[in-house]
């Protein structure tokens, strides 16, 4: 019976974070056939998991399995940098005109970020998790992620007021 | 040499506005469906069809707690399985899932829910036998299926949403939906009108909103995958708007959300869509009490 209350309450959820779960995808491999993919891969992992998690986890639980899933999808399509600190050979730092920089220049530069540190700041700036939520999807220590989220703002250019987080 | 702060907003609008694809709710639908653990059969030969009736879960509050395995603080308000009824008949099943619900602050709405609950579903029970029976004459090779299920939307110390959902497949499939919301302070069931002020335009506000979130959801063509075209319009259907006894439920995070059955607005591949209602829309048109969040 668990097992069919923690079912119940992934498909619940399912539905509710279908959408967001979508755009996590998607921010990875930009189209939607590949999203999708992403998607099913991990709504599969779910659902025929052998080990369900503890419902109060159930949020980072899943999320975790989207990482993962759009990193083997990444992996297989051999379209990724290294999933550590290194920097790509590719990332060239990028000029900047008077105005700054623009939202090309930084989603190009978030490319250019290994798959650890471009997933930190996608899932706290735009998924909108806060860094100990995105420690515990990651299985990282706070500090850690916290230390590597300011490297990536760096590597970005990007200077954030103390109210922006 | 610093980044724009106006790039990351606009990078953050252009991830809010990334496109969901058309069938995608449908889509986790079917995957939650298929992948549902199976209940195990059994059933009793009867030369005509076998109906089987198993005993879920009981009502002990205690036997309901020790199976949550967490620590229960305070009353939760939950949704078990009462009764399965079984029909395996060949090409003809069913699997009507029948809710309880467990936990309320109001015993009284509890009891009344419930009630309609097993009514509800041994009324599906006696339809089925009688549309097999039928089909049969007609057919003797007629596939049919029905299942019911349902779903706990919210349960929260302000709000219990449970969703039943109906679905037949014969032939073409058709899903529908019952929706239970009760306000866990006040103890009442809610409605449309309870959640807004008194004589507010909370309809047109509503209906504004979802014809136009209609509207932007185009194909190649340019015409929209709801029943909003002008074509729509021409042959009498066109989607203009809901009435107050509408679907709708309260979602974990407490918005409201207006929900379809298939069909309703849009074609069957569209499945049952949904609408969350953006809180600053309906913020000054709600109740001060409503349990939506403002």
């Amino acid at each position: 019976m668990e097992q069919k209350k923690f079912y119940k309450a992934l498909e619940s959820y399912l539905h509710e974070e279908g959408n967001r779960i979508y755009r996590l995808a998607y921010s990875y491999v930009k189209n939607e056939e590949d999203a999708l993919d992403v998607v099913q891969a991990a709504m599969l992992k779910a659902l025929t998991t052998k080990n369900p998690c503890d419902i109060q986890y159930l949020k980072t639980w899943l999320y975790r399995i989207v990482v993962n899933a759009a990193l083997d999808f990444l992996r297989s399509r051999k379209r990724y940098t290294e999933f550590t600190e290194q920097i790509s050979e590719e990332f060239k730092p990028v000029s900047v005109s008077k105005e700054g920089i623009s939202s090309m220049e930084l989603e190009d530069s978030l490319n250019g970020l290994s798959f650890e540190l471009r997933t930190i700041v996608v899932l706290h700036l735009f998924a909108g998790f806060t860094l100990h939520e995105v420690a515990e999807i990651l299985e990282m220590n706070s500090n850690t992620v916290k230390t590597k989220y300011y490297r990536a703002l760096k590597l970005l250019r990007l200077e954030l007021n103390n109210d922006d987080e | 040499m610093m980044m724009n702060k106006d790039a990351l907003e606009h990078a953050k609008q252009d991830y809010e506005r990334i496109p969901i694809p058309d069938d995608f709710n449908q889509m986790i639908d079917d995957m939650c469906r298929q992948q549902r653990p199976k209940k195990k059969k059994g059933w009793i030969a009867l030369p005509a069809l076998a109906v089987l009736f198993v005993i879920g879960l009981n009502t002990i509050p205690v036997l309901a707690e020790s199976l949550s395995g967490t620590p229960v603080i305070g009353p939760i308000a939950r949704a078990l399985t009462f009764t399965t009824y079984t029909v395996d008949e060949g090409n003809c099943r069913a699997e009507i899932d029948i809710a309880q619900i467990t936990g309320l602050s109001n015993k009284e709405l509890e009891n009344t829910i419930n009630q309609e609950l097993r009514a509800d579903g041994e009324a599906l029970v006696h339809q089925f036998e009688e549309d097999v029976a039928e089909l049969r004459e007609l057919d003797g090779d007629a596939h049919m299926g029905f299942e019911t299920d349902f779903d706990v939307m919210a349960s929260n110390e302000n709000v219990f949403s449970l969703r039943v959902m109906y679905h037949s497949m014969s032939g073409s499939s058709n899903t529908w939906y019952k929706f239970y919301n009760v306000n866990q302070k006040t103890g009442e069931l809610i409605t449309l009108d309870s959640l807004f002020l008194k004589g507010s335009d909370y309809l047109g506000t509503i209906n504004t909103y979802l014809i136009g979130e209609m509207k932007s959801n185009t194909e190649a063509d340019g015409k929209s995958i709801y029943a909003v075209n002008q074509e729509d319009e021409a042959y009498g259907w066109a989607f203009t708007g809901i009435e107050s006894d509408h679907n709708f439920y309260i979602n974990g995070r407490g918005h409201l959300v207006i929900a379809f059955d298939k069909y309703e607005v849009a074609a069957g591949y569209v499945g049952t869509p949904e609408f969350e209602i953006p809180t600053d829309i309906i913020s000054d048109l709600l109740r001060p009490d409503a349990p939506v969040l403002k």
